[in-house]
């Protein structure tokens, strides 16, 4: 039998500057009819280039050479772009991207999309094509799918958008579909229904799927085979079972070594019972903006919500998108203001806290690594910026100071000249850390600190954190959506559903037993490694 | 590649493997020196801002001197010109070389001059519209619609016409009609900007509003700002050439380049060169800011790596 899919020796560069970047060397690949592969490697690794390479989507100063793309026992070399697009591209082979948010084009209607990919490459009438439309919506089990074909895509959440670009992707029956990251952007528990979705369509429909992934827990449960990229070079690849269970090149072990170590628990230390905060009853609302004939709207952020948090302990609040977490952090951190309830502070009230007091007592590190620096300010600016605000030091003192607090975050004194965007996401993240601890707050806010970076960064800096604590005695409320990060790291839990906490107790408690039916679904969707 | 060496032991800074420890004004230096429409932008400027500055100094001649017998002479590569008056003269018999060079003085202390009226006019108002919004917000858009319904050059005219023309009053005049641009810009970088992490954690260590304004968001808003700085440089040089042609800008005898256009008008079929002259260093000045200007955004935004190597 003659293989499905092959490609040969692809390389890509990219020119600029007069220097060749080669970001994807010497990548093979070989895939059977109806074979399920995952692709996983950090951001950078050159798993999405390569499929671009494939799909013929990549910008034009991308320099592509393969010595054989061979497709169905097509040599997609030899085809040119405008076959390509009309015979391969979207009919045979088709694509899911990872933003469901602007994947999907804001004026025109579902209905209108769906048809327009399926007029293009069959030569139908309208209204066979509004019947496909409809057929293919119905299998990705899209709710109330008869409506939505006249619905815009804002008026879709992040998971009915991503099934409907599942739909764009199959309405013309292809045999290949290549789903980069599809999953990355919702939240936990709607990634697994489209994780399941995938799977049982690959199986109905008998196609062939390309899973790329930064998750190995994810394609562990997808895929059949596995290949795993690093810096652009494929550095192992073989059954997802057998790579899994004996990983032959130390960049595999370190990535599986990263994932076990998040599902062990750490060493946990002893909790005095004093409480540092106190929050009682707090409340966030907004109003909608009024329409005429119609009462302003009012939405709860965060409705009457009590917990303490004692000193040394890490608590944790979960929740998905919109549930409030974020909102309560904000509030605490003084950020934006409550509308009822009080939070005690070390038995101050927040309201009656002075700002340089505050920023002293707590502060905030920020999810997204490349907006948490300003830009036009160095490293050394920006940590010292706390003291210079807050205390009277000298510049020689601060200097100290700030070097000191980059080797407490591991970053050597040769950044401090440096600007924010020559650093990584880790990097940054370090320095956001530095910024936070230089003014020896006793606590610490971390709004997903580490849901931007990639695994083995990951672990880093939640080592880093857990280091810090203990150095430091800091207290830490971790928000996060991540199970697995949550349950390495924290001493107990909060569970956050639409505004409300649903439930808390001890980490091990919530994660074992959960009592209550959406903390249930929310444990039981975390992806561990299948074997 | 022995020369490279000896060039590295005798900078060893600037040859330096890892650019990442320089500092930022070092950064700044090696991106500007490789990038070439700042460089050109920079040198024609530059040369123009000496001729006007010390070119009246150096060379002796006057703009308002006339000489009734030598009117109308052409310039130097035409027929009958002479080295005397290397520019030929004007209807009076003034030199025209000199008009033009005083003439630079003129029109680049309005044109800096307009610009910086507007930018502090428009900023101001447009980081205080996207910081604060809500009513703040609501009353400098109505301010900007306000702006934006009356013609500029129309409302320019009667003000000058009333208050009476001198250079600080066209500088004011011309400023004051022309922050629209800067409103919008830095309003809507403004609003984008105060949503991103690093103003939050700004507050979070303290940080009064004033300060966020200044250090954070400001900084973050200039390159762009920039930009329309070196736009509304040469349109408020432009425009006082069009003021100044109308009648209601510079008063002659001052020799202001929009006037020399206006007053060479009557000629343009007979002594071309009264209008195509002043042109050409119109068209000069503002074409090397503009050029200074787009290098000026590359050069001073720390996201572009561009000419960094």
């Amino acid at each position: 039998m003659s293989k499905f899919l092959t490609i040969q020796n692809l390389d890509i560069s990219f020119e600029s500057n007069n220097k060749n970047l080669k970001t994807v060397k010497n990548f093979n690949l070989n895939l059977n009819e109806k074979e399920s592969l995952g692709i996983v490697g950090e951001s950078g690794s050159g798993k999405t280039l390569s499929m671009l390479a494939l799909t013929r989507l990549l910008p034009k100063q991308a320099a592509v050479s393969a010595s054989s793309i061979i497709f169905q026992n097509k040599n997609l070399n030899e085809l040119n772009n405008k076959n390509f697009y009309k015979e391969i591209s979207g009919k045979k082979i088709s694509m899911i991207f990872q933003e469901p948010m602007t994947a999907l084009n804001p004026v025109h209607t579902i209905g209108k999309q769906l048809l327009d990919t399926y007029l293009y490459h069959n030569n139908e009438s309208v209204d066979k094509g509004t019947k496909r439309a409809l057929e293919i919506l119905d299998a990705v089990r899209l709710p109330k799918y008869k409506q939505r074909m006249g619905q815009y895509p804002h008026q879709l959440s992040g998971g009915q958008r991503q099934r409907v670009m599942i739909a764009l992707a199959l309405i013309n029956n292809p045999s290949l579909l290549i789903a980069d990251e599809p999953t990355t952007a919702l939240d936990v528990t709607v990634q697994k229904e489209i994780i399941q979705l995938i799977s049982e369509l690959r199986e109905t429909i008998g196609m062939a799927l390309i899973f790329i992934s930064h998750d190995l827990g994810v394609v562990s449960q997808i895929s059949d085979n596995i290949i795993v990229m690093e810096n652009g070079e494929i550095v192992e690849k073989g059954k997802t079972s057998k790579v899994l269970e004996k990983p032959a090149h130390p960049y595999t072990q370190g990535l599986l070594n990263c994932l076990f170590k998040l599902e062990d628990e750490q060493k946990k230390d002893k909790i005095e019972n004093t409480p540092i905060i106190r929050v009682k009853e707090i409340s966030k609302s907004y109003k909608l903006p009024a329409k005429i004939f119609k009462k302003p709207e009012i939405i709860y952020a965060v409705k009457k919500v009590s917990f303490d948090v004692k000193i040394g302990e890490t608590l944790a609040i979960v929740g998905e998108s919109g549930s409030g977490k974020s909102t309560i952090a904000k509030i605490i951190n003084g950020l934006i203001n409550k509308d009822e309830g009080h939070i005690e502070i070390k038995g101050q009230k927040i309201d009656n806290i002075n700002v340089s007091d505050r920023a002293k007592l707590i502060q905030p590190v920020f999810q997204d690594p490349y907006s948490t620096l300003n830009p036009v300010h160095t490293i050394g600016y920006i940590i010292s910026r706390p003291l210079m605000i807050n205390e009277n030091k000298s510049e020689i003192e601060v200097r100290n100071e700030v070097v000191k607090t980059l080797n407490l975050v591991g970053l050597s004194k040769d950044y401090y000249n440096r600007f924010p965007n020559q650093l990584s996401g880790g990097q940054r993240q370090r320095v956001a850390i530095a910024r936070a601890i230089i003014l020896k707050p006793q606590i610490l806010i971390c709004d997903e600190p580490t849901s931007a970076l990639d695994v083995t960064i990951q672990s880093q800096i939640l080592d880093l954190l857990s280091d810090l604590k203990a150095k430091l005695k800091i207290t830490i409320i971790l928000i996060s959506h991540d199970i697995s990060v949550v349950k390495y790291f924290s001493d107990r839990i909060i569970v956050m559903y639409n505004g409300e906490i649903i439930e808390s107790g001890n980490s091990k408690d919530i994660i074992s037993v959960p009592k209550n039916n959406y903390t249930k679904k929310l444990m039981s969707s975390v992806f561990s490694l299948k074997k | 590649m022995i020369f490279k060496t000896f060039l590295k032991r005798l900078f060893p800074r600037s040859f330096d493997e890892q650019i990442y420890n320089l500092t930022p004004k070092e950064l700044i230096i090696r991106k500007s020196s490789n990038h070439g429409g700042f460089k050109f932008g920079l040198f024609l400027l530059t040369v123009i801002f000496l001729f006007a500055i010390f070119g009246p100094v150096i060379l002796d001649v006057s703009p308002y001197e006339q000489d009734l017998t030598k009117r109308l002479l052409p310039p130097v590569w035409k027929e009958g010109g002479t080295w005397e008056y290397i520019f030929g003269t004007d209807g009076n018999g003034r030199d025209y070389f000199a008009r033009i060079l005083y003439g630079t003085r003129i029109s680049l202390t309005i044109g800096f001059g307009a610009a910086c009226v507007g930018m502090i006019i428009g900023v101001t108002l447009g980081v205080c519209a996207g910081y604060f919004g809500g009513w703040v917000d609501q009353i400098v858009s109505y301010l900007l619609t306000c702006q934006l319904a009356l013609p500029g050059l129309l409302l320019a005219m009667t003000i000058v016409f009333l208050i009476g023309p001198s250079i600080t009053v066209v500088i004011f005049v011309i400023g004051a009609t022309h922050w629209a641009f800067f409103l919008v810009v830095s309003r809507s970088a403004t609003q984008k900007i105060k949503n991103l992490d690093y103003v939050t954690a700004a507050s979070a260590i303290g940080a009064s509003k004033f300060q966020i304004i200044m250090k954070d968001i400001i900084p973050n808003t200039v390159s762009q700002i920039i930009v329309i700085f070196t736009l509304e440089v040469g349109i408020a040089i432009l425009n006082e050439a069009s003021l100044s042609f109308l009648g209601v800008g510079i008063q002659p005898p001052t020799p202001s380049w929009g006037l020399l256009i206006a007053e060479g008008k009557e000629a343009i079929f007979f002594q071309p060169w009264l209008i195509i002259l002043p042109g050409i260093a119109l068209f000069t000045l503002v074409v090397s800011i503009n050029m200074l200007g787009d290098g000026l955004r590359d050069v001073s935004d720390p996201n572009n790596k561009v000419s960094e190597e």
